[in-house]
């Protein structure tokens, strides 16, 4: 579901509202923005100072990771198991490369593994986890390269503890249905593949925030999902059309103006 | 709707089929592949032979003219009127802009797009990309004119004559509802924008022809869109779980590959 039940679609009887602004984000950008709402989350910024915060993997996560910690982490890929990048989907696993995520007691970091911690988590702890796809209703899905992995491992923890599972992922990643492709992947089931074996798990359970939910939190103005695509460095954009009175406007395209110019994330070497 | 009736979810959720593959396509190799799934279509063929066909502007229907007419489009963007580039609505430069390509019993004519509409009858095909695609099949175009751009034009002559409208649209570019957004975008409507402020034209009567409908009718076998996303160069990439009889997944397999490695679209620079 999405955060706080703000959907991908106000309701349509709300009319125009007073002010517009019509924005593009790449998809760089658009992590950056989503990093930011998630680090003003109300119940992140509860379990900064009181409870538990782990950040998983992935280069959305590495984005999250700075806004909350301060630290900067560059290659953001080192962040990341498996990504999306020229040629094949695949996970950067040479010695050194990856850096360990982050885990937060009462905001700082702690050198205890992720499953470790998920022992301690109580109703008030989050669970920070991106995506690679998201449909319409809500529901988010991850693409696992193995039958464990980080979150296929604490899902069950979460649900059954009830703590939050926060679900950054942008409409870059919007699919037509989670979970009606879900149960056509599995990892040994492909003839051919242009790069690691996959199947989906789907997180119905996440509070999905993508840039729509991301304006919302962080100003108040409602956005919309106009349009996607671009060339020349700009593939995976989204149009969103920005709306509210003036002030959520005015502070909505603030923060957009602050975030322009965010360097994509690079493969390296 | 979608080409032919082929949802972009499949009807039966759970029928796995026999053989099964897993694609990543980047957004210049999906092009490609819709490209050449139009060029393959019944009723471009029979245009092709003895009616008229237009290629609208756009990147994608760059692609798609190459197909066509054999020729091959080395800067993609003088095809294209509005492009995303350099993470801003913007447009191609007037002064290196193509003529869009007019056929005529398979000939390309020197005729305004305009003026050979005047000639379509029921056989006749406009080929048009578009920049948002929603669930229901509902294409939206971004347009910059007044009076609603190259297809605000067309729209009423194709559908006043019942002429066939094809429009080759990346998943890349899925959005929650096209219709729900249209209404709230405008040319003189926005207090900001980042680069061209533009208006949206929806489009219900075109025969969309994403990733899935191009699978399906170059080789049989059925596609559902998995994940989206990347980076370093991946950005907009689609995750594809390609699925049929072993004849069917081979002869995709075949395509998947020849496509593999298509070049990126540069932007202006």
């Amino acid at each position: 579901m999405f955060y706080q039940g703000i959907p991908l679609l106000p309701a349509r009887a709300s009319g125009r509202a007073q002010a517009a602004a019509l924005a593009v984000l790449t998809p760089s950008e658009s992590k950056r923005l989503i990093a930011k709402a998630v680090a003003a989350l109300p119940e992140v910024k509860r379990a900064l100072q009181s409870g538990w915060v782990i950040i998983g993997r992935g280069t959305t996560n590495a984005f999250v990771a700075e806004e909350i910690t301060g630290a900067r982490i560059e290659p953001k890929v080192r962040y990341a198991a498996g990504t999306i990048h020229p040629d094949v989907v695949g996970a950067p696993r040479s010695p050194g490369q990856q850096v360990r995520q982050y885990v937060l007691h009462h905001g700082q970091p702690v050198e205890l593994a992720a499953e470790k911690t998920l022992e301690e988590f109580g109703p008030d702890d989050v669970y920070i986890k991106g995506a690679n796809a998201v449909d319409s209703l809500g529901n988010a899905g991850v693409l696992m390269g193995s039958t464990r992995g980080g979150i296929g491992g604490a899902a069950p923890t979460l649900a059954a503890r009830g703590s939050h599972l926060i679900v950054p992922v942008g409409l870059e990643k919007l699919v037509p249905s989670v979970t009606d492709v879900a149960p056509h992947m599995a990892l040994h089931r492909y003839k051919h593949s242009t790069g690691m074996n996959a199947w989906l798990l789907p997180m119905q359970l996440g509070q999905v925030v993508t840039e729509v939910q991301a304006v919302k939190v962080l100003t108040g103005a409602a956005a919309f999902h106009a349009a996607s695509g671009g060339i020349g460095g700009s593939e995976g954009s989204v149009v969103l059309l920005i709306e509210g009175d003036d002030a959520g406007v005015e502070k909505a395209w603030a923060i957009i103006q602050g975030i322009k110019g965010e360097p994509p994330v690079a493969w390296p070497g | 709707m979608f080409y032919r009736g082929i949802p972009l979810t499949p009807h039966n959720p759970t029928n796995r089929a026999p053989a099964a593959a897993l694609a990543v396509l980047t957004s210049s190799e999906s092009k490609r592949l819709l490209a050449k799934a139009v060029a393959a279509m019944p009723e471009v063929k029979q245009a092709l032979k003895s009616g008229w066909i237009i290629i609208g502007r756009g990147i994608t229907n760059a692609f798609v003219a190459e197909e066509l007419t054999g020729i091959k489009i080395e800067q993609k963007l003088r095809y294209a009127a509005g492009i995303i580039d350099r993470g801003a609505l913007a447009t191609a430069p007037r002064d290196i802009q193509m003529r869009p390509y007019v056929l005529h019993k398979g000939q390309s004519v020197e005729l305004l797009p305009e003026k050979a509409l005047e000639e379509f009858g029921q056989d006749d095909v406009f080929i048009k990309g578009a920049n948002a695609l929603d669930m229901a099949g509902n294409a939206g175009v971004l347009v910059a004119g007044p009076q609603g751009g190259t297809i605000g034009t067309a729209l009423t002559t194709l559908a006043a004559r019942g002429s066939h409208l094809i429009m080759p649209i990346g998943l890349e570019k899925l959005v929650p509802s096209v219709n729900d957004v249209s209404s709230h975008l405008g040319i003189r409507r926005y207090k900001y924008s980042i680069g061209t402020a533009t208006g949206m034209v929806p489009v219900s009567i075109g025969q969309v022809v994403t990733e899935i409908q191009a699978v399906n009718i170059l080789s049989g076998a059925t596609a559902c869109h998995a994940g989206s996303g990347g980076i370093g160069g991946s950005e907009g990439s689609v995750v594809l779980v390609i699925e049929g009889d072993d004849a069917a997944v081979e002869e995709a397999w075949a395509i998947i590959k020849s496509i593999k490695g298509e070049p990126a679209v540069a932007g202006v620079g």
